[in-house]
């Protein structure tokens, strides 16, 4: 324990992690009394934050169909309108329907939250374990470029560039390409504490082809962490993107992102609060959600890696 | 130590150096009429395509471009403002004092919460304050700046209005302390929730770990008095950490609080970035975009320095 504080200042430069033998749940010990138990997936909260996650996925995949209004009509009798039989959320200052464009929204920011946070993984994955496998000068250009993308002040840059595209796939991209960094130096300290283990040797030994070894061996036993930190991923990609929204730099019209709405219905929220409560609240409640499971996770998988990282 | 932060401060220019190629290849790269029609935006009829290429001088080289631009850059010279033909150094230097007033404010606020509210959980884990702590810091992640903003807006203006305090451009404290106080309160409060609950956890989880170590346990044995303990060999250990995230923070957050400063309408150094990239003001986005980056890549060398002096096993070689 002793080597912990020092660890963490000299790794910081090198490995980005301490060595440690418990930082993979080790399976093959039960956790609970009996024997042939198998670890607890998840805690009371998890599993709480895994049902609401759940119930906010299928009111956005189905939520939309049922609704008998669609994102483009005008309801031209009701204009600012609160909650009624009719419009269960309200409508908008133009007549629509708060609560197809709120569940359209909830869909737009969940959906790029999601991918973007398995893209982001991805890269840092692959970066990490090329970098931490490979050192030299593989190590040395790949965690340039990692410190590069750290400097650069992402918003602006996103924000810039997104502004050419309506396209909600470029802000995928663009997001991506600024959400990798940490997890890929994560990655690579384990990476380098891996390819000593036993098995990369063997598999060294007997002549795997080396990216072959990163691939099928060091990166299927970063799992757990992987899926950690892409948990804990997707509620950083979902603020960046309702953050953006908000601003008008993130999801173009006629797509629509709680973000989005949330800018739209600010400025009446206070005299026609309906217009950007709903949008909020669901926001909200959709990043409680993930990162109660994505605490979970990692307080499973990895206690000490965010404070190193 | 000396020739540590030479090395870092070379470092930290070749980085700079790096950051501004690429905001340059960024925007620069490409076919001339590409660059001059997104400079000048979808709309802008094509003469105003025709001059921006003519004043920019885009029809030169890439190499030739980019060596003016770099020159101008060692002069301290970050162009003129496309829209207001001001010096872009200029506007700058006029949105630094809201960021840095709301950033410093808010870093104080921040680091009491913070680490006050880590040290509170760890020092008696699974107790009551703790989970209530932990479910605060839960809803600090979980609440977006933008929301929170908002929100807060909506309390000082309907529900709580007598408080006086209101959303409003920046206003130097040297003028008027009142006007300063009632603008800046709910942003400084609206930024350091959200930072002071990565704070909590970060300085949480740093003080178990350090309380557990041999020069904890030696303290303990030779008579230190648990709060000395605690204050003065636990905290200043796990305090490591947790410099290094409050580095980077203010770091990145100097250059330009993007969200706060836009929710509450304070004239800072995000609110000139989201107002230049709504207009297309090239010269003032690449500026802001070189001093954000200065900002992070000076923070990180005071971390370092930092280091050396919360702990004494860290030693600058």
């Amino acid at each position: 324990m002793s080597a912990s504080l020092w660890g963490r200042f000299t790794t910081r430069a090198t490995t980005g992690l301490r060595p440690s033998a418990s930082r993979f749940p080790d399976l093959s010990t039960p956790v609970e009394a009996r024997p042939e138990a198998r670890p607890r997936m998840f805690s009371a909260t998890g599993i709480a934050g895994l049902a609401l996650l759940s119930f906010l996925a299928a009111l956005a995949v189905l939520g939309p169909i049922l609704v008998p209004w669609t994102a483009a009509d005008r309801d031209f009798e009701a204009f600012l309108q609160p909650p009624s039989a009719n419009h269960p959320f309200g409508t908008t200052a133009s007549g629509g329907d708060l609560l197809v464009l709120t569940l359209l929204g909830l869909r737009k920011s969940l959906l790029i939250g999601f991918v973007v946070a398995v893209a982001a993984t991805t890269v840092a994955a692959l970066v990490g374990a090329f970098a931490g496998y490979f050192l030299g000068w593989v190590d040395r250009t790949l965690m340039w470029v990692t410190d590069l993308l750290l400097v650069l002040p992402a918003f602006l840059v996103v924000a810039v560039v997104s502004s050419g595209h309506d396209d909600w796939i470029a802000l995928v991209v663009l997001l991506t390409a600024f959400m990798w960094m940490v997890t890929a130096k994560a990655v690579r300290g384990v990476t380098i504490v891996m390819r000593d283990r036993e098995y990369v040797k063997a598999a060294r030994f007997m002549g795997v082809p080396s990216h072959r070894i990163v691939l099928r061996h060091v990166v299927p036993n970063l799992a757990s962490l992987l899926v950690a930190d892409a948990t804990v991923n997707v509620s950083a990609a979902i603020l960046a993107e309702t953050s953006l929204s908000y601003f008008g730099f993130g999801v173009a019209p006629p797509d629509v992102s709680l973000g989005s709405l949330i800018a739209d219905g600010a400025p009446t929220a206070l005299y026609a609060p309906w217009t950007f409560w709903w949008a909020a609240g669901l926001l909200i409640a959709l990043i409680v959600a993930v990162n109660l499971v994505g605490d979970d996770l990692r307080d499973r998988f990895d206690p000490a890696l965010r404070a190193c990282a | 130590m000396w020739r540590f932060l030479i090395r870092r401060i070379v470092f930290g220019i070749v980085v700079l150096w790096l950051v501004a190629t690429t905001v340059f290849l960024l925007f620069f790269a490409g076919p001339a009429d590409n660059v001059a029609r997104r400079l000048a935006g979808p709309r802008a009829p094509i003469e105003v395509v025709e001059q921006i290429k003519d004043t920019l001088g885009l029809d030169r080289p890439l190499y030739e471009q980019y060596f003016g631009f770099l020159g101008n850059l060692l002069r301290g010279d970050l162009g003129t403002s496309f829209i207001s033909q001001t010096p872009v150094s200029t506007l700058i230097l006029q949105s630094l004092p809201g960021t840095l007033w709301l950033v410093f404010g808010a870093a104080v606020l921040w680091m009491i919460m913070g680490v006050g509210g880590g040290v509170v959980s760890a020092t008696k884990p699974r107790s009551l304050r703790d989970r209530t702590l932990t479910v605060l810091v839960l809803a600090g992640i979980s609440l977006p700046t933008f929301v929170l903003g908002i929100l807060m807006i909506y309390l000082a203006l309907s529900v709580f209005p007598g408080t006086g305090l209101q959303p409003g451009p920046y206003i130097s404290p040297f003028i008027d302390v009142g006007a300063f106080l009632s603008t800046m309160v709910m942003p400084w409060i609206c930024l350091a929730v959200v930072q002071a609950a990565v704070y909590v956890r970060l300085t949480r989880g740093s003080m178990l770990d350090t309380m557990g170590e041999d020069f904890i346990r030696t303290a303990r044995a030779k008579g230190v008095p648990e709060r000395s303990v605690t204050y003065r060999h636990g905290l200043r250990a796990a305090l490591t950490p947790v410099i290094t995230q409050f580095g980077v923070d203010v770091g990145t957050l100097l250059g330009g609080v993007v969200v706060t400063e836009s929710v509450f309408g304070l004239q800072g150094i995000g609110q000139l970035m989201i107002r230049s990239v709504r207009d297309g003001d090239l010269p003032v986005i690449i500026g802001a975009a070189i001093m954000a980056a200065a900002f992070i890549v000076i923070a990180n060398i005071l971390v370092d320095v930092a280091y050396s002096f919360l702990d004494p096993r860290v030693r600058l070689a």
